[in-house]
This record gives structure tokens, sequence and C-alpha cells, in this order.
């Protein structure tokens, strides 16, 4: 049905003859071979013939919605969590032979005569109960680490940002396919018919490696599940208020019919692409009093925003943000997705990553927080990470007060919190030099099949058919990371 | 000893010469019988010899190499011996076709067949010590396999309940162990040193020189010490075949140390983190400490129920797909306590409840003590006082209740530490001072409470 060269026909000749000979043919004889898989093994897959989804997880969820709070730009592990004094210690001399490996450098750094290891310039010290190591530039994020669960050892196979960013979103390095807020919009469906399943919220007037709206697209899935982006000011979706002279009522009147119409070009075409298009419109309608409400943050107290930081009074902040997902995950949104441009720091690190932590420190911290008294935590998961790492050595000149780094695609750091992960955790390790995961290696693919499971959707079971083949979030790899969940 | 063990790894190099030999001089035979000619004899009484002496060779070297144990010990016997039997009747071959022995030549045939049927036998029963019964039909097509190889699917591993509540330590993980390892001398058959491990009885009295257990002290048990020794030691156990594994020795050593019993069920005493990696790596077994909506079950809700509960104004979800317990929300405003009474249909499946910020009193909280299941409660932001939350204290269940934004005091406190199976209490914005919430956790130190974040100062 999905096939680009038949999706104006009910059934194709070909679809007939698929689904009663070879189907039914195909059918009994598997039944003949295990009864028991006739339907595919013991957990039905997650999407019904026809890619209407069964909207029940496959086993218990531990977390019922997400917060994935996108560091765009690739944050330097080595400034912020993962403490290496031996680059202190080897301040300026050269990155051995030995630790590289002969592993590809980026075009930005393999032109450099020297790669001279570079110490971090912060002072990094172990915090809380758990002794994580949190450097200065996170104050706040220091004073929570009891409730995080670092993964160290994260490595991708990308190593520029637009491949990389897509690849940690969609599963894939190249552009098309559904990001993962589509897959559990098309997967579970919604808990709240007033808004989207997947919002996204973008830190406005932030520059650095560009975002597309393809990073939170739906692919080949229907048009519905894509993620619909919440802006700061007037119109926080855009073209969503009814034009001047039109009153809600005439609104109404004008979607009823216009339903009416895309119904009966339904009933003759069988587009599921239209059925998408009459949902949206709904969803619009309702949008149009339901986000004015949830974007009107006047009624939080003051002691919301001091927690949240003086940002968070400012629409489009990274700050404003983090209390509209707080608002968002109230209401049941199942995926919301903020991103954070400018953490790509290939020169003047030292004073740039200042600025990006003081824009994001306080405000992730009191997220976490903020959803913990409320309850809310128990069954939200929050993830902060970029799309890569950064190297050990320095981009440009190393001089005693700054530096640059260039993208690291063999390790970095995320971390996570709340439901269903270890809190005060932090799994495993990169070597001294914080070139190479060294102990227990974590795969883009593996953090998704572990993030799908948090949600209660094994990752090898929520498929859709498309151009002849069934897709996956982890395509055909991915394990879960057991020792990550309580 | 390991001059022994050196010369015996030739023992495989060597067994190649009796089987060329032999086959040769049988094939000589043969041809010299169908052409008639009498070229072949000295040949084939030189080959019978060097078949004879090779034989007796390698025989001599086989011993030496089995000496230094791991093999099975019932094909090992039938090796040893058949081996023998292959250099003895080739000698007794060689004698005949030299003429040592006079006799009559059909005499000589059958030796040369029992030989060489001998040979084969020997042959593949060493094939089998050194690579596993199954190795030689492994890839056959797969009707040979189905005729050689009947229990091909790995039967031999016992097929544990997949509920770690249901395995029973004793039955499904020990008593593997010690038939598989132990029983082939400590059986009622065989009873060495009086001790006989496929009985209970037989482990409680332990043998001639005493108990082998020590119910609580898997280190004072003689049945643990022997399993532990160094291998050359004399009184390692098994002194044949193979060794317990590792992790056949931490299970029996936390079978004995958690007293021994023959029917305790596995999750009887709390598993330590090293004994869950080992039952989930060796046995699949996921012991880690599950919700009550995991380990329970119930039936589906009732046809009809769903949809009463719907016009009452609450969402359903199940769990799961193959789990029959429900998630709740009210989604509307609350219209008043009758309209919980539609929870009581399903009241064996509701094991999450979100009733926050919809407008409940405490009359609704009646109806919601009445639901056994219940493991995650929301009630905050509701006018709530610690009158409703007594109705609380019937839920045998509740892991997580969250009353931020409640109206209730230090008083609900004394109700709530009577739920022993809850661990997340969330008080926020509540009438119940810091005082009251230190001297509860006191009490219980499980149960984590939250009454709002601060940060520190930030310099």
């Amino acid at each position: 049905m999905h096939h680009c060269n038949h999706h104006n026909e009910k059934y194709t000749r070909r679809d007939f003859l698929t689904k009663t000979s070879l189907g039914l043919g195909a059918l009994s004889l598997s039944s003949l071979i295990d009864p028991l898989k006739v339907w595919g093994g013991d957990k039905a897959p997650l999407n019904l013939p026809g890619g209407d989804l069964l909207g029940r997880t496959h086993f218990p969820p531990k977390a019922k919605r997400v917060i994935y709070l996108f560091q765009s730009g690739a944050p330097s592990q080595l400034d912020l969590f993962d403490y290496k004094p031996l680059l202190n210690k080897m301040n300026g001399q050269e990155l051995p032979d030995s630790v590289r490996g002969g592993q590809r450098v980026t075009g930005m750094t393999a032109g450099q005569s020297s790669f001279p290891l570079a110490g971090s310039l912060f002072s990094f010290q172990q915090r809380g109960n758990s002794g994580a190591w949190v450097s200065d530039l996170m104050p706040y994020t220091a004073q929570i680490v009891d409730e995080l669960c670092f993964v160290k050892s994260m490595y991708t196979e990308a190593i520029n940002h637009d491949p990389a960013v897509t690849f940690m979103q969609t599963g894939s390095q190249f552009a098309g396919r559904p990001s993962i807020g589509s897959w559990l919009s098309y997967g579970l469906g919604s808990d709240n018919q007033n808004l989207p399943s997947f919002v996204v919220l973008v830190t406005k007037n932030k520059t650095g490696q560009p975002l597309y709206a393809r990073l939170w697209g739906n692919g080949f899935l229907p048009s519905e599940h894509q993620g619909v982006q919440f802006r700061a000011g007037k119109n926080p979706v855009l073209y969503l208020t009814n034009p001047p002279g039109v009153d809600p009522g005439a609104r109404r009147q004008q979607l009823d019919y216009l339903k009416e119409l895309q119904q009966k070009q339904f009933d003759e075409l069988e587009d599921p692409e239209i059925t998408a298009r009459i949902a949206q419109y709904e969803m619009a309608y309702r949008l149009q009093t339901s986000v004015p409400e949830i974007m009107d943050t006047s009624g939080e107290p003051d002691y919301i925003y001091d927690m949240y930081g003086e940002d968070s009074r400012k629409p489009g902040t990274y700050a404003a943000n983090c209390l509209l997902a707080r608002r968002l995950a109230e209401r049941d949104v199942k995926f919301i997705q903020l991103y954070h441009q400018g953490w790509d720091q290939h020169g003047n690190l030292p004073s740039a990553i200042k600025v990006q932590c003081k824009e994001t420190d306080q405000p992730t911290a009191a997220l976490i927080m903020d959803l913990k008294q409320r309850g809310l935590l128990e069954d939200t998961l929050i993830i902060w990470g970029g799309e890569f790492g950064r190297t050990n050595y320095s981009q440009g000149k190393l001089t005693t007060t700054n530096f640059g780094r260039d993208h690291h695609a063999q390790c970095y750091t995320i971390f996570m919190a709340g439901a269903g992960v270890k809190k005060g955790f932090s799994y495993g390790a990169t070597d001294e030099f914080g070139y190479n995961v060294i102990q227990k290696p974590v795969h883009v693919h593996d953090f998704q099949a572990t993030l799908l499971h948090l949600l209660g959707v094994d990752h090898e079971k929520l498929t859709f058919k498309f151009q002849g083949r069934r897709y996956r979030l982890t395509d055909v790899h991915g394990h879960v990371v057991k020792d990550l969940l309580t | 000893m390991d001059i022994e063990i050196f010369l015996g790894r030739f023992h495989p190099l060597i067994v190649h010469l009796p089987i060329g030999f032999i086959l040769l001089a049988f094939l000589m035979t043969l041809w010299s019988k169908r052409s008639g000619k009498k070229s072949f004899h000295q040949a084939i009484n030189f080959t019978l010899l060097l078949g004879a002496l090779s034989a007796a060779a390698a025989a001599l070297l086989g011993w030496l190499l089995a000496a230094g144990g791991g093999y099975d010990d019932s094909t090992l016997f039938w090796h040893r011996w058949l081996g023998l039997g292959v250099a003895l009747v080739t000698f007794i071959a060689w004698l005949l076709k030299s003429g040592t022995i006079k006799s009559k030549p059909v005499l000589l045939s059958a030796t040369l067949w029992v030989s060489v049927l001998l040979i084969s036998i020997t042959g593949h029963l060493g094939g089998v010590l050194t690579h596993g019964d199954n190795y030689l039909v492994q890839y056959a097509p797969g009707f040979v396999r189905q005729a050689f190889l009947p229990d091909s699917d790995g039967n031999e591993e016992v097929t544990l309940p997949s509920q770690p509540d249901s395995i029973a330590l004793f039955q499904h993980l020990i008593e593997p162990v010690l038939d598989k390892k132990c029983a082939s001398c400590h059986s009622e058959t065989k009873k060495k040193g009086g001790l006989i491990l496929t009985s209970q009885e037989g482990i409680v009295n332990g043998g001639e020189q005493g108990e082998v257990l020590t119910a609580g002290n898997a280190y004072e048990s003689e049945l643990f010490q022997r399993v532990i020794l160094p291998k050359s030691s004399k009184k390692f156990m098994p002194p044949k075949g193979e060794p317990l594994t590792f992790g056949e020795i931490k299970l029996l050593e936390w079978w004995i140390d958690t007293g021994a019993s023959f029917d305790g069920r596995l999750t009887e005493n709390p598993l330590p983190d090293d004994m869950k990696a080992l039952l989930l790596r060796d046995f699949q077994v996921d012991a880690s400490e599950k919700p009550h909506y995991e380990r329970a079950q119930v039936p589906e809700a009732p046809a009809g129920t769903l949809e009463k509960l719907a016009q009452a104004g609450f969402k359903t979800v199940p769990l799961s797909s193959d789990n029959h317990f429900l998630e709740v929300e009210l989604v509307e405003k609350a219209r008043g306590a009758e309209q919980f009474e539609a929870l009581l249909e399903v009241k064996e499946q509701i094991t999450w409840l979100d009733v926050g910020g919809k407008g409940i009193t405490d009359a609704a909280l009646t109806v919601i003590g009445q639901l056994p299941n219940l493991t995650r409660l929301r009630v905050e932001q509701n006018a709530v006082t610690d009158e409703g939350i007594i109705e609380l204290k019937k839920l045998r269940h509740l892991e997580y209740l969250n009353l931020y934004g409640t109206q209730i005091t230090d008083k609900a406190l004394a109700t709530i530490k009577e739920i022993k199976t809850l661990n997340n209490l969330y008080v926020w914005q509540t009438g119940v001072s810091e005082e009251a919430i230190e001297s509860l956790t006191k009490e219980r130190p499980d149960l984590a409470v939250d009454n709002g974040f601060r940060f520190g100062n930030i310099n």
C-alpha cells in the first residue's frame, strides 16, 4: 500500500494475489511447521497489516514518555564528564600512534602536522554519593548526579555532524528514515488527543551546525507521526491561528466540509495519506486551544522560574524550553525533543563551552528535579547527549589558555535519568587518553534498542514495510544494554 | 607425570599407522584372493606385522594419554580395551599369515575381518572422545542426523520454569549438577566412599567418613570443599571427567550457604548480584526484582467492562500485549464518588491509577482502597486529606504513591508507614513537616520520600 507506484489504487492485482493465494498458502504452511509461529512468534508485531498500530506495548513499559535534550554540535566529554588526568600530565605532547592506531580523523585535522594532547582547563571533582566525575563547568548538574545514569562508552560511526545527528535520531546516517519520536508515535499512539505525541522545541537564535525538520520527520511512516515544532513567540505552531475575520465557528464548518470531501476521495483512492491529512487537520483544530494554553507559562510561580534560571522567563531559550518540556510531560506528550545548538567547538573551546554550559546546565538539572518532585521522573525518561565526542588532541594551536577539539566518533558520554534506568550509575569506560572505549561499548543502535525497551517495545518487532522490506529503528542491529536497567 | 602426558599426546598421531597398515593388509588379501596371485604374500605378511606393532604402540601411548583424565569414562573403557584387542587380533593374524601357527585359510580371513571391524569401532570411539559424539553427523543430511541424534535439540538441559519464583533451588539447579558430575560414582549401584548423591537421604547421611553437608556453611562442607581443591589434589572431585564449572560451584555454594534445603525456592533468600548475573548468563533466568504486576497474573478484563469505564470518564490501557493488568487514567474532571464505582468492575486488573489534578475527594479514595493489585497511584493536586489516606492502608502491593499538592499532614504518614510495599512517596507542597519525614525514613529506610528540591548555593 505504501509503494510509490500504486499509492492510488485500492488493491493492485499483485496485492490481491499475494494476499489471497500466496498469503493463505504461506499461512497454512507455516502453521503446519509451527502453529505458534503463525503470527510471527510469541509476540505479535506492533503494526497490523495496512500500517495501523496496535497501541499495546510488547512488555510492561518502564517509561511512558521521553524528553530528549539533544546537545547539537557534540559537547566535549573530556571537559565535562570523562575525566582524564593523563591528558593534563601529557599536555602538549604528541598523541601516541599506538593510541590512535591509524583510525581516521576528519578532514579538518587530517592535515595537521602534529596532534598535541590537550588536557582540560577545568577542574573535575567526584560528586554526590555515587562519586560521578563532573567538571566545574556544570555546577548544577553536579548536584544531582545521584539521579543520573552516565554512559561513558558511547560510540558512533559518523564523524560529521549531519550524518551523526541523523544516525542518533533515525538509526541511519542517510536522510529519510523516521525519527525516534515518529517511530514511537506510530507504535504506541498518543496519550493526549489534544496534543501531538511528538513535539520538538529548538533553542532560538543559536548558530552552529544547522538542524533540519527532517530530523524529526516521519520518513516513510504516515505523516501524522512527524514531530511538530513549537516555536517561541506569537505563533508557536506556524499557520495554526485563524486568519483575521475567520471565527472558530466558521473554521469548524470549513473543516467539517473539507473532511467530507476528503472522505469521498479516500473512499475512491484509499490512499492512507488522505486519512493522515484528515487527522492532521483535526489535530490542528484541537491545537488551536491546547497550544496557547501550554505555551502560556505566566501561571508558573517565581520559585519555578528561579529553579530553571533567569533565562526561563525569555521564551525560546533552552531554559524556557525545559520548562515547556515539563508542561508537555505533565500532559502526557509521548516524545519531547529539545535541540540546543552551539557545542561544535573546533577552536576557542574554553570560552565557548562556558557559554553553552551556562545556558544548559541549570535548566537541565532543574527539569530533572522538577519532574522528580512532581513524581513524574518515575515514568519519564530524560536523555542528555550529542551526536559524537570530541578529540583528546587540540585542533589548531594549543596554548596555556586556549585550544579546540575536533570531532571524535570513537567515544562520547551521554547521561539519562528517570524511568527504568539505574540512578547514580556510570557505565563503560574509555582508555586513559580518552580516545577509545575499553570497557562495555554502547553503539548508537544499542542505545536506541535500550530506549525502545524502556518504553515497552521490542526493537526487533516494531517494523514498517516500505519498498519491499521491513524497516526498524535499529535496522538489523542493536542490543538492549540490560546493565543500565533497574 | 609430565613426560607421560607428553608422550601420550603422540597417540592421535600414531593411531593412523595401524589404521593404514591393517586396511592395506586387508585390501591386499582381498586383491590377491580375487586375482589368485601369490605375489602379495610377503608384503601382506610384513604389513600385518607393522600393523600389530604400531597398534601396540598406539595402545601404549593411548594409555598414557588417558591417565591425564578428562574423558568420558564409558567411552574411554571401550576405546581402550577394543584398541588393545586390535593389537592382539592383528598379531594373531600375523602369526597365522606367517605360518607360525598352522591353520585353515578361512581362520586367517575371519581374523582379518575381525581386526578391520575392531579398528573401525575403536577409531570411531577415539573420534568421539576427542570431538564429542555428534561431531561426525552434526552436518549430515537431516534424515541421517535424525537417525543418530534423535534428541539433537539439546534436551539434556533441564527445562526451567520461566518465573524465578517457580524455580526449586535443589530440584532444578543442584540435582542436575550432582547427576551429571557425581552420580557415576556416588549412586546406589557404585557408592564410592559409601556416599550416595542421587538421593536426598544419601546426601544428608554422608559417606564412610561422616557427613558431607554442613547446612549454612559451604566451606565447612566436604561436598563443597572437595570440588574446589586444586585439580592435582588426590581428594579433588570428580577425579575423572569434567570438573564442576565456576557457575555450578557458585550454585552449590549458594545452596549450602542458604541452608541446603531440598524443597526451597530460588527466590526464598534475597539473591546477591553475582548470583543474578550467573542465573541470567547460564540459565537465561532474569531474577532481578520485578514489580508486582510482572510477577502476578490476572485474567483479561471481562467483556464490556472497559466500555463502562470509558463512559465513567476513565481511559484504560493494558500494560502490554500479554499482560492483562490495566493502566487507568481519569481523563475528565471528577463528577462524584459514584463514578468511581465503575473501577470495581475490574478491580483485580487495575494496577496503575492516575486521578491527579481531577478534583477528587476522600470519597473516591474509599473506592480506590478496594483495588487489591494497585501498585502505582497518582492522587496529586487534589483536595484529599488524612482521612482519605486511611483507606489506602488496605493496598497490599502499592509501590508508588503521589500525594504532592494535597491537603495531607503528618498524620497521613502514620498510615503510610504501614504500607510495607511502598518505596516511593511524594509529599511536596503538602502539610507534611520535614521532622515527620525524617522520623518516617528512619523507621522505613526502604521508602524514598520526596518533599521538593532546591539547588545548593553556587559560588
